[in-house]
């Protein structure tokens, strides 16, 4: 059975509908009051009671002047970083990012609950401003528009998104002090109670401010206009028990005028001193997201002419990735999805960010100094070093750049790029590794493939399978095996699998045998960009010597460089991972899935083919097309799917923590009841197998690790 | 034709080495008629000789200045010796001492030597030297250009046969001066055999059941020797908990390339075999006649190894 | 201090068994397809050993010299990466297809040249054929005190400490200089170079020697001057698949496994 807690394919339309609510309600509303329009013309006395309105203004100069200060304070520490290449390519896509993600919130609403609670805070927010600009607008510009029907439809929707927004204030309340829930209590500070609670007071006193007003007034006056205010309304109806005098009305009106009007400035403010500057950081942050692939990590460009190799110092960010620091709101979404946390290995990616933030505060003003005074020679400006100290080198090696961090960053911040970028230091700047990464980067250099010790040669799965079409440039797709899928005895059946079912469908293809070498992916997944540029730059040679156009990838992580990385070196095939491949074939019919495979099985997204580059359908499409096959999702799956561990350099590392990834995922999957786990990656099947044995130690029944195609191939051939 | 041959021979406790033994039988064996001789030096050199079956003439000093070994001090000694017994052949033990004499000797003789031999054979009046290279990979055969031909032999590549011990024992002088000094000497217990370097591995896995299991792999490790054979663990074991992470086989673990690989209930991951696949013959004991150990193993056992295990050591004890 | 690494490059020793071949008419190992020779390991960790030595020692300088064929450069450039100062490459068709005895005496020639050196650091043994000769013939050639197969190299005023890895333990040693010192595995791995090094290393030119520049005879190096005569090198027999012991019982099985053992001389 499905579970169904589990994400489903289709999430789309939701968006759209979202709007036609307050939209068909807001004209019901001024339908009906025009309906019901009284004789005299609705309105109010702006200022009511209040002696020198004009402080507002004062308080509202102060708390500009705070943001001008504020934001140039942040723009002078974010401009001790690099430039930022190609943020203006691609506007549209950008503003489109802004409005998707930062204005909707898309991210933020992965999180049902925290989704509805931020909205209503937000649109409170939104709708609360607006209302107030409007009564400003009334009091002291000539511009008058305060009264009749609007005026009335005014009071209704104020009312209401106050409401909406103490609603959100209660949610937000019921997360943090009453209900069992820790990301957001990982780095808790005072300030997240200032914010929450400030807030309700401002939302209340507003509804004070104008309770009192119609106990004073409209109740009074025009006790028709009143109901308009329905929120307010009700509490003046209930104040009316306590049988005020006038005097004490009036006295209770401008004491809370005047606490309200404290309390949203001073709420306001901690924009400028606390994470709820992420009102205006999330939104731009999307503006500057990376338009194209997540699975594309940066080139450095003349990498030989460079000093200083990947990012050491602080300064040595972009300061897009500066700024990204102060985006960060500590809501640990990326630390609870992260694999080496969950596995209580050293690496949260929010307490990452939060360190680098709090370090570039602590050093950015000096570097600043320093910059400016000496240009490049102030460099170390601390006696802490940002790398090796702020941020621990087994906090960086332990990321699989898997990618759910900024799968569910909602201020949209690139944890994986800023990691790598401290790799590249540690490797190339430092010669900093850990033993057995090293020992991988070594087997790179010296024999183009990180296996070390295999005693496999790139033809040995060759064997026993007839002629093996080497490419020569005639054929149609280049069938790229992999450095797994020809050196690591288990992933052997899988490249024969594959290879089978190309044949069968009738695919024109070759492979390149003998030729093939790594295309560089763990190199630059540790940290090595050299190296992985010579690896890369050797292969697009070969590949257009040879006339490759189109390429079927055994391996995820293949797919990805091809796909994503070498354009950069001017590479530009159409790549195939080859789930794709297999189930284009089988829905066209080149290939028959006739034999029944009768199991129970769920499927493990990769996060190279699935959250990298979002194919998630094609997979399971092959394994809904083989009769008696029964997929059985994960709990956490699609964009949500776990890492198998091995991602990011980790299949050559020893892991330093409490649990192994893999363990954890093989756990998970054991946990469906399936008989085999599925996946699509050389990396996942080697996890699986190492796995799923340590948390179901029994032999009988225990679930074993297969690829797509080894199915494939049992159900189109028959099991032999 | 009658060949004469010295063995340089080495003293442990007083006595002969294994080594020294089978190289003066494969030495008499090499001969046909010629002159055996052997040299001895250091503490009980003289009283020594007479358990070196198959020598004519030993060469001895009971000098105790000889019984730490530097090669600057026995180097002149064996010359002398080589001097009266004009051998046409030298053998050395592929040892301590035997890796650094052997080449400084030839050098001092104006010759040459094969290094780490398993066989010496006298091919139609010429030495012949085998010897394992490239790791295994390929058996090289050597020819002499210059005489004495020389070679250090690798224990065991010779019977010993026993026989009547020398009938003339010479008196080498006392040990001269070294530019080297030895300062200490670590003797090491049988925890500090690295498993790199060690030349029996037994490694046991997850097969094993339980941390217990690995009791039977030390007992079959210390059966082979405690100087010879370490224990080592696969992954999976030591994931588990059963065994110190110091001793773990893999390619994230420890690379090693032993004369012979014991993989106790192992089922041979990729990543295991990563670490052991170097080594010159891996016995594979595995109650899973499909485990993927046994498509590299030379020798396979199928079976509980709670049972083999026993059976083994107890056919070592045998020997 | 100056101090000498010899480096040889080698055929990859994990190279897979199933593409080790060997052409038999010349008994020389083919080199196979897409497996790039590589810096024999224990040299690396010679080069390891010496480079602290350097780094202990305000002003000291690093050569390696390789005696090889020009692919022979990119071990030198290995060692250069990893902070060695210059390079030299003793590369001439004359010192082909030698034995220990050349190889040695060629190296001693040159590092007779450089002159000044004070220590040599060579692996315990090259990769390729195992026979740990080199550098105690050096130290013969030079007329110098050697220690092998050492774990850890220090210094004190008289030269350097060293303990070394012998059959029971370990031994420390106290070796005056100028010396020799192979250097084993269980000093621990060489350091990875760091990228700013590997491109000054690329733009290092390393120095070339021929037999000329040695004052050596064509006639004496190489396989010319060999004493030891390479006369057969063919691949051992390799079992294909899985001798499984025969017998009925654990002990028939057990002991049908302890003679094969046995016969292979390997316990």
């Amino acid at each position: 059975m499905p579970d169904p807690t589990a994400e489903q394919p289709q999430q789309q339309q939701t968006r759209t509908r979202a709007w036609w609510g307050p939209a068909v309600g807001l004209s019901g509303l001024g339908l009906y009051a025009a309906a019901t329009v009284p004789g005299e013309v609705a309105g109010r006395e702006i200022y009511f009671n209040v002696a020198h309105p004009w402080a507002v203004y004062v308080f509202m100069a102060a708390l500009v002047g705070l943001m001008v200060y504020g934001a140039i304070h942040h723009i002078r520490l974010w401009g001790i970083g690099k430039p930022t290449p190609g943020l203006l390519r691609e506007i549209p896509h950008r503003f489109s990012n802004a409005l998707r993600l930062g204005l909707a919130q898309e991210k933020v609403r992965r999180d049902r609950y925290a989704g509805i609670m931020h909205w209503c805070i937000f649109s409170s927010i939104v709708v609360l401003t607006l209302v107030t600009a409007q009564v400003a607008i009334e009091g002291d510009t000539p511009i008058k528009f305060l009264h009749g029907t609007y005026y009335l439809i005014f009071s209704a929707y104020g009312d209401f998104f106050g409401l909406v927004g103490l609603v959100g204030v209660g949610m937000a309340l019921n997360r943090r002090y009453f209900q069992d829930f820790h990301r957001i209590r990982w780095d808790e500070r005072i300030e997240d109670h200032l914010i929450i609670v400030g807030l309700g007071l401002v939302l209340i006193s507003g509804f004070l401010v104008e309770a009192f007003r119609i106990l004073a007034t409209e109740l009074v006056q025009h006790p028709d206009w009143a109901p308009w205010s329905f929120v307010s309304y009700a509490i003046a109806r209930g104040f009316t028990s306590f049988h005020m005098s006038e005097p004490t009305i009036l006295s209770m009106h401008i004491a809370s005028w005047w606490f309200h009007i404290a309390s949203a400035f001073g709420w306001l403010a901690l924009i400028v001193f606390t994470r709820l500057d992420h009102m205006f950081f999330a939104p731009i942050n999307a503006f500057l997201l990376r338009t194209d692939s997540p699975g594309r990590l940066a080139k450095i460009e003349d990498i030989e002419q460079q000093e200083i190799f990947g990012v050491g110092h602080v300064q040595d960010f972009t300061w897009k990735q500066l700024f990204e620091l102060d985006a960060c709101v500590r809501c640990g979404r990326c630390t609870e999805v992260c694999p080496a946390n969950i596995a209580g290995q050293p690496l949260s990616p929010m307490h990452l960010i939060q360190d680098l933030k709090g370090y570039l505060a602590d050093v950015g003003p000096a570097i600043q100094t320093h910059q400016h005074q000496f240009g490049d020679a102030g460099r170390e400006v601390s006696s802490v070093a940002m790398v090796g100290e702020v941020i621990k080198d087994e906090t960086l090696w332990a990321c699989r750049t898997c990618g759910a961090c900024m799968q569910e960053c909602p201020v949209m911040i690139e944890h994986v790029p800023t990691i790598v970028d401290m790799r590249r230091f540690l490797v190339m700047n430092e010669a900093r590794i850990p033993a057995t990464a090293q020992a991988a980067l070594e087997n790179l250099e010296t024999r183009g493939h990180p296996w070390r010790g295999t005693s496999l040669e790139r033809t040995t799965w060759m064997e026993g399978l007839g002629d093996v079409p080497i490419f020569d440039g005639s054929q149609e797709y280049l069938y790229w095996v992999g450095c797994s899928g020809s050196l690591v005895e288990r992933n052997l059946p899988v490249t024969k699998a594959v290879f089978r079912l190309l044949g069968e469908s009738g695919a024109s293809f070759g492979v390149l045998g003998q030729e093939e070498t790594c295309n560089g992916d763990p190199a630059r997944r540790l940290g090595n960009e050299y190296l992985y540029q010579i690896l890369a730059q050797q292969l697009v040679e070969t590949f257009k010597a040879k006339n490759v156009q189109r390429v079927i990838t055994n391996c995820p992580h293949c797919f990805n460089t091809f796909k994503n990385e070498y354009p950069q070196f001017d590479g530009n095939f159409e790549v195939l991972h080859h789930t794709e491949f297999l189930s284009n074939a089988l829905q066209q019919g080149t290939l028959k899935a006739t034999h029944p495979v009768s199991a129970d099985v769920t499927y493990h997204d990769s996060c190279y083919l699935g959250r990298y580059n979002n194919q998630y359908d094609a997979p399971r499409q092959i394994i809904e097309m083989v009769p008696g096959a029964n997929l059985v999702e994960m709990q956490r799956n699609f964009s949500k799917g776990l890492c198998c561990g091995a991602g990011g350099g980790n299949m050559w590392q020893e892991e330093i923590g409490e649990r192994r990834v893999n363990h954890v995922r093989s756990e998970e999957a054991v946990l469906t009841g399936a008989s085999q786990v599925i996946s699509n990656c050389p990396f996942c099947i080697q996890m699986f197998e190492d796995g799923v044995p340590a948390v179901h130690p029994e032999e009988e029944g225990r679930m074993r690790p297969f690829d797509v195609a080894e199915l494939l191939e049992a159900s189109v051939f028959g099991k032999p | 034709m009658a060949r004469n041959i010295l063995v340089v021979g080495e003293l442990v406790g007083g006595q002969p080495t294994p080594t020294t033994l089978e190289l003066v039988s494969g030495a008499a064996g090499l001969a046909a008629g010629g002159n055996v001789s052997v040299t001895l030096l250091g503490t009980g050199a003289t009283a020594a000789a007479a358990a070196c079956g198959g020598a004519g003439t030993a060469y001895a000093s009971d000098d105790a200045g000889y019984d730490t070994f530097r090669a600057e001090q026995w180097l002149p000694a064996v010359e002398a010796a080589l001097d009266q017994a004009n051998p046409d052949l030298v053998l050395i033990s592929q040892s301590t001492p035997g890796r650094e004499l052997g080449p400084r000797l030839a050098h001092r003789r104006n010759t040459a030597v094969a290094m780490d031999c398993t066989s010496i054979v006298d091919e139609g009046g010429a030495f012949k030297a085998t010897r394992p290279a490239f790791g295994g990979n390929a058996v090289a055969t050597y020819g002499f250009a210059t005489t004495p031909a020389m070679a250090t032999v690798r224990a065991k590549s010779f019977e010993i046969a026993g026989g009547a011990g020398p009938s003339s024992t010479v008196a080498l002088p006392g040990a001269g001066e070294s530019r080297t000094n030895v300062t200490g000497h670590e003797q090491v217990v049988a925890e500090g055999l690295q498993i790199t370097d060690a030349s029996v591995v037994v490694s046991g896995g997850r097969g094993l059941g339980a941390a217990e299991g690995f009791e039977m792999v030390e007992a079959l490790a210390n059966a082979i020797g405690s100087d010879k054979a370490a224990v080592g663990a696969s992954r999976a074991a030591v994931d588990l908990g059963w065994y110190p992470p110091s001793q773990q086989v893999g390619l994230t673990g420890k690379v090693v390339t032993p004369n012979v690989y014991f993989a106790i209930a192992i089922s041979g991951a990729s990543q295991h075999l990563a670490g052991c696949s170097g080594s010159k013959v891996i016995v594979a004991v595995n109650r899973d006649a499909d485990a993927n150990i046994f498509n590299v193993a030379k020798y396979g056992i199928v079976g509980d190894y709670k049972t083999i295990v026993p059976a083994i050591i107890e056919e070592l004890k045998k020997g | 201090m100056h101090l000498v690494v010899c480096a040889k490059q080698i055929p990859d020793p994990e190279t897979p068994p199933s593409a080790f071949r060997i052409d038999s008419a010349t008994n020389k190992v083919v080199p196979a397809q897409g497996i790039a020779p590589v810096l024999s390991q224990f040299d690396g960790i010679a080069a390891e050993a010496a480079l602290r030595i350097k780094e202990a020692n305000a002003g000291s300088k690093v050569t390696v010299i390789s005696l090889g064929a020009d692919s022979a450069a990119a071990a030198i450039k290995q060692v250069l990466a990893m902070g060695a100062d210059e390079g030299v490459l003793l590369n001439d068709p004359a010192f082909e297809d030698g034995d220990s005895y050349t190889t040695a005496k060629t190296l001693a020639s040159a590092i007779k040249k450089l002159g000044d050196v004070d220590a040599v650091f060579c692996g315990r043994q090259a990769a390729d054929w195992d026979m740990g000769q080199v550098g105690l013939l050096i130290a013969e050639e030079l007329g110098w005190p050697v220690s092998i197969i050492a774990k850890s190299v220090g210094q004190d005023a008289s030269g350097l400490t060293i303990q070394r890895v012998v059959d029971d333990g370990f031994e420390n040693v106290a070796m005056p200089l100028p010396g020799v010192v192979t250097v084993s595995n269980e000093f621990g791995e060489p350091r990875y170079p760091k990228l700013p090094q590997i491109m000054a290393a690329a733009k290092k030119t390393v120095t070339q020697w021929k037999t000329d520049d040695l004052g050596l005879a064509a006639s004496e190096v190489g396989a010319a001057g060999s004493r030891l005569k390479l006369e057969k090198l063919s691949t051992p027999p390799r079992g294909v698949a899985v001798e499984i012991m025969p017998g009925d019982t654990p002990a028939e099985q057990a002991a049908a496994l302890v003679a094969k053992l046995r016969a292979d001389h390997v316990i």
